[in-house]
């Protein structure tokens, strides 16, 4: 079984300028205070979503933040991907290797049949540490060419 | 930076522990083996001894590879990497799959900077568009020895700065 680990925000939700860290509490009260709303600061990454729901693998969210919590995206989230994991829950931080071995062993599935997707370097870096196949969200076209690649890769590796 | 490539050390229990205390004497704090361990416990012996981190692929000949990944999972200083190995090392590429036959066809691609292989057994260093290191072996050592590659045991230390490699022969 394969399974395709996402980030969250920058990756799935993508921001229309204003820049955050991903926590829905503060978000919103940015929201409030600037008098705007989640969708005008904010734009699903659609061509991706559209991309990985072709996907026949398990899809799961490794997010830091709570911004998968907001009103306006739990839906998304639910229709996307089976499941929601935090560092909160896993007890470590994304940066740390330990954090994708403990999801692993939380989602039974080794490293190496997992692949992972992140906005942040040190986050990418330490899934490979770990064994996971990774990459580092730069545009939609770069992303589904390396999903593509891992989720094609059954036949090389079979040789 | 400097790290150890090592493949092919099938079950030789003598060999892998004269290359984990050269590599925890040398200060190499990463090695990355390119399969046929055979025997789980060789793995926990990285685990346990090794001061640095261990990167392995599966080889042809690592058959229990569930007790592989069982054991290996929860560790912090192992990663199994599967069949094929892909990560960015100090700024460098590196592309490690069991089969040399592979890696060397990937290397011509130039995708990545160093490719590394092993099965063969054979002692190899290429330049081109990759770089590609074929470690040698340590096989254990017997009078009917099926091929000459096997007579000697070695692995690879390789400078991710200069990609300058050294072969270091093993004494077991």
């Amino acid at each position: 079984m394969k399974i395709l680990i996402s980030d969250f925000v920058h990756v799935i939700l993508l921001s229309r300028g204003t820049l955050y860290t991903g926590d829905a509490d503060k978000f919103q009260a940015d929201i409030h205070e600037q008098g705007s709303t989640f969708w005008a600061l904010n734009q699903l990454n659609q061509p991706l979503l559209t991309f990985i729901q072709e996907l026949l693998c398990k899809k799961v969210i490794f997010t830091t933040g709570t911004t998968h919590q907001a009103p306006e995206v739990v839906a998304d989230v639910a229709h996307y991907f089976e499941a929601v994991y935090t560092t909160t829950q896993i007890g470590y931080s994304k940066s740390d290797p330990k954090s994708f071995k403990k999801l692993c062993l939380e989602l039974e599935c080794p490293p190496h049949d997992c692949f992972f997707i992140d906005d942040q370097f040190e986050n990418v870096r330490a899934a490979q540490v770990a064994g996971l196949t990774a990459t580092q969200y730069t545009t939609v076209t770069a992303a589904q060419s390396a999903i593509m690649q891992w989720y094609q890769s059954d036949t090389i590796n079979q040789l | 930076m400097k790290i150890a490539v090592i493949s092919d050390t099938h079950d030789n229990s003598s060999a892998v522990t004269w290359i984990i205390k050269y590599l925890n004497e040398h200060k190499i704090t990463i090695a990355l083996h390119a399969g046929d361990i055979i025997n789980p416990g060789m793995v926990m012996r990285f685990h346990k001894h090794y001061t640095g981190h261990l990167h392995f692929i599966f080889g042809n000949n690592d058959g229990e590879r569930a007790g592989l990944m069982a054991r290996t999972t929860p560790l912090e200083n192992v990663s199994c990497h599967g069949d094929t190995l892909r990560m960015e090392l100090a700024g460098r590429m590196i592309f490690m799959n069991h089969f040399s036959d592979m890696s060397q066809n990937v290397a011509q691609s130039g995708v990545f900077d160093v490719c590394i292989g092993g099965h063969d057994h054979q002692y190899r260093v290429i330049e081109g568009p990759s770089l590609f290191i074929n470690p040698g072996n340590t096989v254990t050592k017997d009078e009917w020895l099926m091929q000459d590659a096997d007579k000697e045991s070695s692995f690879v230390l390789l400078d991710l700065d200069t990609l300058e490699t050294e072969r270091i022969m093993v004494s077991d």
